[in-house]
C-alpha cells in the first residue's frame, strides 16, 4: 500500500531522514517510533508529499503522494492542531469536506459521523478556541477523516491530552483499523504503540534502527526481564531470560514481603536501541 | 475555480470573526474619510474664501499711522484671522509660547505707500511664522497679503475719488508724462496707464451708483467645482478614495499575516493534503484579499454616496479602477507574505511597507506638504496610482484612456507580485 524506498531528506547540513525504507501493508496499523528529532515528522511529511525528497521515493498504491488522486485517499492529522480556531467544529469540517468535493446529504452525513466520532456533537457550533485541549485533539483527528480516507497518517495524535481523551482517541484508532483503514502512527509513547500497532519501526538520527512486530522486537532487543524482591526492608533485583525458571529456583522459605516482575517491553527495546542520553 | 472560491469564503468568514478587522477594514476608513474631510475643508476652504477656522496672529503696530490702523481694522474684519494687537516683545512671546501661529510687525514708515510705485517695492512690515506651524503660517501669509492688497486698492480708490479737483490735476500730470516721450521706465509707464484706466472705470461706476465708492475686489469664490459653496462636497470625493485605499492597505496586511499564520500553525499543511494545487491554495488567499478590498471599498462608496454626496461620472470606470487596485493590493499581499517566515515578521513587513507606500503615495500626507523629491517619488508609488484610479471617475471626470495608465500599471504590478510571491512561496515551502 505504502512503499518508502531509500528516502533521504536534509535541511542544510542537518540530515533529517537518511535512507528510510519501509513497506506498510494495506489495513495495517504501523507505528513509527523515535525520540524527539529522530526524523519522524520529516518522514511523515515526505510520505504525504508535503516535502520533496532529496533522494529515494514514496509510492502509494503505485503512485507518488503528490498525485491529486492519491491525496484524496490520505487523511493527515498533523502534530500541530491544524484547525481554524475562530470557526466552529462544524464549520471546520464542512469547509474541509467541500475541498474534497463533498456536498449535500453526503456532506451532512460525514459531518455528523465525524462529530460523533470526536464526541463533539453538543458543541458543534461553538468556536474551536473555546474547546479544551482534548476536544481540539479529537477534532484534529476527525478533520482528517472527513473525506473517509483509506490511508490515515497520524503524527503524534495524543500529545498533551488527558487520560480520558487519550483513551478515546486510541479506541477510535482501533475502530478505524478494524474498518480496514491503513494507518501510519508516529508517537514517542511506547505503551500506545505496544497497545495499538501491528508492526513498529524505530528510527533515530534519520535512520531506521529496527522494524518488526512488537513481540519480535521485544524478543530481539528487549533484553532480560527484571524480578524485584523485597525482604526485611531490602530490595533484591534479578535479571533473567526466563522469569518462571528464576522464580522456581528462589529460596521460598525466606518468603519475600513483596515481589514484582518487569518483563522486557517496547520501552526497553526503545531505550536499548536509541540509548538513554537526553534529546533536545 | 470552485475550490478557490471555497478557500476565499473560508478566509472571509474567519476575517469576519475578528472585531478589530471590521474596525480597520471599514470603520477606520470611514472615520478617516469623514474626519480628514472636515479637517481638509478648513485648509482648502481658505483658498476659495470659505475657510471656517481661525488662526491667531499677534500684530505689533510700530507705525501708528492712519494707514496702519486702517489695515489693522481690515485684518480684524477677516473672519479667518484672530488678531491680537500687542507690542513687539509680546508678539514675539506669543509665538514662542504657541499662542499664535505668527506675528506681524508693521514697521515705522508702513503707512508711506511709495513702495507701490517702485518696481519690486515691498511694504515696511515683517511676518514671522512659527516654524512648527508652517501650514497655519502659510494660511496667515496668504491672508495678510490678500488683505493688504485689498486694503491698498480700496484706500487708493478712496483717496483718488474723494477730491475731484486733485484727481483732475493728477490725471493731467500723468497724461503729460505719458504723452511726452520721456525716459520713463516701461514698467512704471504701464502702471500709470493701468492706474488711469482704473481711475476712469471708478468714476464711471460712481456716476452710475449715486456717488458711492466701489467696494474692493472680492476673493474668488467660484471656480468650476466650487459652485454651490459647499466645500465638503468637494473634499469628500478626495478623502473617500483615500479611505478606500486605507481599507485595501489593511486588507492586504491582514491577509499577508493570515497566510503566514496558516503556514506557521499548520492549517496550510492540512490544506496542502487536500486535492488542490499549491497555486489554487495561494489564489484562494489572493481572491479573499481581493474580495475584501472590493467589498470594503464598495461599502465605503455606498456610505459616501448615501450620506456625503459622492457621485461618479462612470460606474463602469470606477469598477475597473477598483478591480485593478484590488488586484494590485492582493498581489502585494502575496509578495509580502512570501517574504515573511513568522506572523510577527509578516505583520512588521506588511505594515511598514504599506504605511511607507501610503505616506509617499498621498494616502496619509497630502501631496501639497511634500518636498519636491517626495512628490517625484510619489508618482511611482502604486498607492498614488490607486488613488488616481479611484478619483478618476469620482472627481476628475477621467475617460477610459486617461484611466488606462493607472489601471494597467496596477494590474501589471499585481500580476508581477503574484508571480514573484508564488515563486518565492514555493521555494521556501520545499
Amino acid at each position: 500500500m505504502i512503499e518508502i524506498i531509500n528516502l533521504c531528506k536534509s535541511f542544510g547540513s542537518v540530515v533529517a531522514v537518511d535512507g528510510l525504507s519501509i513497506t506498510i501493508r494495506k489495513g495495517e496499523l504501523f507505528g513509527l517510533l523515535g525520540p524527539n528529532g529522530a526524523g519522524k515528522t520529516t518522514a511523515v511529511r515526505n510520505i504525504c508529499g508535503l516535502l520533496r525528497a532529496d533522494a529515494g521515493s514514496v509510492q502509494i498504491a503505485g503512485k507518488p503522494p503528490t498525485d491529486l488522486s492519491v491525496r484524496k485517499k490520505i487523511g493527515l492529522a498533523p502534530q500541530n492542531l491544524a484547525l481554524y480556531m475562530d470557526l466552529s467544529a462544524e464549520e471546520n469540517l464542512t469547509f474541509l469536506a467541500r475541498l474534497y468535493g463533498l456536498s449535500g446529504s453526503r456532506l451532512r452525513q460525514r459531518t455528523d459521523w465525524c462529530l460523533d466520532f470526536a464526541g463533539l456533537q453538543p458543541r458543534r457550533r461553538d468556536r474551536v478556541k473555546t474547546y479544551s485541549g482534548g476536544m481540539q485533539r479529537r477534532l484534529n483527528l476527525a478533520a482528517a477523516l472527513m473525506h473517509d480516507p483509506s490511508i490515515l497518517v497520524l503524527d503524534e495524535p495524543t500529545v498533551g491530552v488527558d487520560t480520558q481523551s487519550r483513551t478515546a482517541i486510541l479506541e477510535s484508532i482501533l475502530t478505524l483499523r478494524d474498518r480496514g483503514c491503513t494507518i501510519l502512527y508516529t508517537t514517542h509513547y511506547m505503551e500506545e504503540a505496544q497497545r495499538l500497532c501491528d508492526r513498529v519501526g524505530i528510527m533515530d538520527h534519520g535512520k531506521l534502527l529496527a522494524l518488526d512486530t512488537v513481540g519480535e522486537l521485544i524478543q530481539a532487543h528487549g533484553g532480560k526481564a527484571l524480578i524485584v524482591l523485597e525482604r526485611g526492608g531490602n530490595e533484591e533485583r534479578l535479571t533473567t531470560d526466563d522469569p518462571l525458571d528464576a522464580l522456581s529456583q528462589l529460596d521460598w522459605e525466606d518468603r519475600p514481603e513483596r515481589l514484582r516482575i518487569e518483563p522486557a517491553s517496547l520501552e526497553s527495546v526503545f531505550l536499548n536501541l536509541t540509548g538513554r542520553g537526553l534529546r533536545d | 475555480m470552485r475550490n478557490i472560491f471555497i478557500l476565499a469564503l473560508k478566509d472571509i468568514r474567519v476575517a469576519n470573526r475578528y472585531k478589530l478587522v471590521a474596525f480597520f477594514h471599514f470603520v477606520f476608513p470611514v472615520l478617516y474619510a469623514i474626519l480628514v474631510g472636515y479637517m481638509m475643508s478648513g485648509i482648502v476652504g481658505l483658498g476659495v474664501g470659505m475657510y471656517r477656522g481661525t488662526v491667531s496672529v499677534a500684530v505689533a503696530d510700530q507705525d501708528q499711522s492712519e494707514f496702519s490702523a486702517g489695515f489693522l481694522r481690515q485684518l480684524q474684519a477677516a473672519k479667518e484671522l484672530k488678531i491680537h494687537q500687542v507690542d513687539f516683545d509680546t508678539a514675539k512671546d506669543m509665538v514662542r509660547r504657541r499662542r499664535c501661529a505668527a506675528h506681524l510687525v508693521l514697521h515705522k514708515g508702513f503707512g508711506s505707500t511709495s513702495w507701490l510705485l517702485t518696481p519690486g517695492g515691498q511694504p515696511r512690515m515683517r511676518l514671522v511664522i512659527d516654524e512648527a506651524r508652517i501650514a497655519e503660517g502659510q494660511i496667515v501669509r496668504g491672508m495678510v497679503y490678500m488683505q493688504l492688497m485689498d486694503y491698498v486698492r480700496s484706500h487708493f480708490l478712496r483717496s483718488f475719488t474723494d477730491n475731484p479737483e486733485q484727481n483732475a490735476r493728477l490725471r493731467a500730470v500723468f497724461r503729460a508724462y505719458l504723452d511726452v516721450d520721456t525716459q520713463l521706465d516701461s514698467a512704471l509707464k504701464q502702471q500709470l496707464i493701468d492706474l488711469l484706466h482704473t481711475w476712469q472705470s471708478v468714476e464711471q461706476t460712481q456716476s452710475t451708483s449715486g456717488g458711492q465708492p466701489p467696494s474692493g475686489p472680492t476673493l474668488a469664490t467660484e471656480s468650476g467645482r466650487f459652485k454651490d459653496n459647499s466645500i465638503l462636497r468637494q473634499i469628500f470625493p478626495i478623502t473617500f478614495p483615500q479611505g478606500m485605499i486605507w481599507a485595501m492597505l489593511f486588507s492586504a496586511a491582514f491577509y499577508a499575516i493570515s497566510l503566514v499564520e496558516e503556514r506557521a500553525e499548520g492549517t496550510l499543511q492540512r490544506l496542502r493534503m487536500a486535492p488542490l494545487t499549491r497555486l489554487q491554495l495561494l489564489l484562494g488567499k489572493g481572491l479573499a484579499c481581493m474580495m475584501n478590498c472590493l467589498g470594503t471599498s464598495i461599502a465605503l462608496l455606498a456610505v459616501g454616496m448615501l450620506f456625503f454626496g459622492i457621485r461618479s461620472n462612470s460606474y463602469v470606470l470606477l469598477l475597473i479602477g477598483l478591480l485593478s487596485a484590488a488586484l494590485s493590493f492582493s498581489g502585494m499581499m502575496m509578495l509580502l507574505a512570501s517574504l515573511s517566515k513568522t506572523p510577527a515578521a509578516a505583520e512588521g513587513v506588511s505594515l511598514s511597507a504599506l504605511l511607507i507606500m501610503a505616506m509617499l503615495g498621498g494616502a496619509m500626507v497630502p501631496e501639497v506638504v511634500m518636498p519636491p523629491f517626495a512628490r517625484t517619488i510619489s508618482s511611482y508609488v502604486p498607492i498614488k496610482w490607486a488613488i488616481m484610479a479611484m478619483e478618476g471617475p469620482i472627481r476628475r471626470d477621467f475617460s477610459l484612456g486617461e484611466m488606462a495608465p493607472y489601471c494597467v500599471g496596477l494590474t501589471l504590478l499585481g500580476m508581477a507580485c503574484y508571480v514573484v510571491g508564488v515563486f518565492v512561496f514555493r521555494l521556501t515551502e520545499d
